[in-house]
């Protein structure tokens, strides 16, 4: 059996590629790509939800809040780590989203403005996120599975957490909830945005797909993430702000309206309400923090040597 | 936390793997969940130490009650065989005196590597070459890693407590620490 052959039969068979496989250079390149940025997601994903830590309501919400952020930094780093085993290194990753050659997910250039925005981020961002990464779990190279699977573990804790927090403030007084209508006003169509561009403009879906790197496209995971969320949605008293949205009997799904492809597009390009912002802040605490870099290889290299003496 | 990013002009140009060294290096971390199961693979932190590689770990693989033992090894130190690349197998180029290798197999694709136990050999590749007799028989596993018993730190088991334990009253880490009506469905 030729190496070309035994790849294409692991897939057919719904088995998983492993490190050590043959594969093809452009699955292999597909996969970098797909799981650094994904990697890279997680990281810049802190700064939006960091931004409130201390301002927190009380010290439950201050705890909780700490934990989910630390959540998307461990994310990241499985994510980083199973990239690894494509044989590039977290070191050149980083350096390419620092230089702004690799991007991150455009939902974070959106500003964290109000208290509620916390909890529309757990609901509808991490919602939007458990979807697309329900369906990874079934990936077909191995480490990205495993990642997805402790990932998906402990993303159910942040949308809960964050649906959780706007029932509360839809429960609360007038003030918040009108808090909680202007955070979802904001967030509902950039979430839906997170799945990509429709099938049709999404060029490299198909072999994605044929990989079985991908297993859904991205029409029908946005129509999947509508679906259950519209029913949360009317439970906590927010409205969706899309008069379009309607139950499609005959379809058996919920109809929704246009998305803005034009400010989609602006955003990836660079010019979101908060590209720069969160570009310069991950390059200066990177900067920042090189003294602590170097103090652990120093804390290092002495333990070596009095080892070794 | 996840995203579609669409591709970019230039994206493809990147040339991913040929880019200079550096950052710390990489160790592999293995995770025992409970009393009575082997240590798991868990993926790979990056740290300057096996001190740090430990703390490391334990943040980014035990941030919740998921383990009682924790153990680590530098990943240039593995050496790896897969069942669908046999001609990887190599010989030991200078045989050294017998020592203890730890011995990871992956059972079947899509698991992680599982702790077997550990064999004596005169160097990595002799222990693969003993580890798949007694492991690998029989279809039950399509990779082994070795790595020396030398070179694999474990996290002090008087410091379990220490280490493990101040995750386990943050109940608020949890799905289930959230009550969420029944109307609205799963989450």
């Amino acid at each position: 059996m030729t190496d070309e052959s035994r790849f294409d039969a692991i897939i057919a068979a719904d088995d998983k590629v492993e490190p050590g496989d043959w594969m093809p250079e452009g699955y292999r390149k597909t996969l970098i790509r797909q799981i650094a940025q994904h990697a890279h997601s997680e990281v810049i994903g802190m700064q939006p939800e960091g931004n409130w830590i201390t301002r927190a309501p009380s010290l439950k919400r201050k705890a909780i809040l700490i934990a989910k952020v630390q959540d998307e930094a461990g994310h990241g780093l499985y994510l980083y780590s199973a990239a690894e085993t494509l044989g590039v290194s977290r070191h050149e990753l980083v350096d390419l989203l620092h230089q702004g050659k690799q991007k991150y997910s455009s939902i974070f250039n959106y500003p964290t403005l109000n208290w509620a925005d916390m909890g529309t981020i757990g609901w509808l961002v991490d919602g939007a996120a458990i979807t697309n990464q329900v369906m990874l779990t079934r990936t077909s190279y191995g480490p990205y599975a495993r990642a997805m699977h402790r990932i998906c573990r402990e993303e159910s804790f942040h949308q809960r957490q964050g649906y959780e927090l706007i029932l509360t403030l839809m429960r609360g007084s007038e003030e918040q909830r009108q808090m909680a209508q202007d955070s979802m006003n904001r967030f509902w169509w950039p979430a839906l945005m997170m799945f990509g561009p429709t099938d049709g403009d999404s060029p490299h879906t198909q072999q994605s797909m044929a990989w079985k790197i991908k297993r859904i496209s991205n029409d029908d995971l946005r129509q999947k993430f509508v679906d259950a969320t519209v029913p949360q949605a009317e439970f906590a008293g927010i409205t969706i702000p899309d008069p379009d949205l309607r139950w499609n009997e005959e379809r058996g799904h919920y109809d929704f309206g246009e998305i803005d492809w034009d400010e989609f597009w602006d955003v990836v390009g660079g010019n979101g309400p908060c590209n720069r912002e969160r570009m310069d802040h991950k390059n200066k605490v990177w900067d920042d923090g090189a003294w602590v870099r170097e103090a652990a290889v120093a804390y290092a290299a002495k333990q070596y040597a009095r080892k070794s003496a | 936390m996840s995203y579609e990013v669409p591709h970019m002009e230039g994206d493809d140009k990147i040339q991913f793997g040929s880019h200079r060294e550096g950052g710390w290096p990489r160790w592999e971390a293995f995770v025992r969940q409970r009393g009575g199961l082997a240590h798991i693979h868990s993926e790979s932190v990056h740290a300057p130490d096996a001190e740090t590689a430990l703390l490391n770990a334990r943040d980014a693989y035990l941030r919740r009650v998921e383990g009682v033992s924790l153990w680590v090894a530098p990943a240039d130190q593995v050496t790896r065989w897969e069942s669908d690349a046999p001609e990887a197998a190599s010989k030991d180029i200078a045989p050294r005196p017998s020592a203890l290798w730890e011995v990871f197999v992956r059972h079947r694709r899509g698991l992680a590597h599982a702790h077997a136990g550990s064999m004596a050999a005169t160097g990595p590749y002799d222990a693969i070459e003993k580890a798949r007799r007694v492991y690998v028989t029989h279809e039950e596993g399509v990779g082994v890693w070795v790595v020396s018993a030398a070179t694999v730190v474990a996290a002090d088991p008087e410091e379990a407590e220490a280490l493990f334990e101040p995750f386990a009253d943050k109940d608020y880490r949890y799905p289930t620490y959230y009550e969420i009506p029944d109307e609205v469905g799963h989450m």
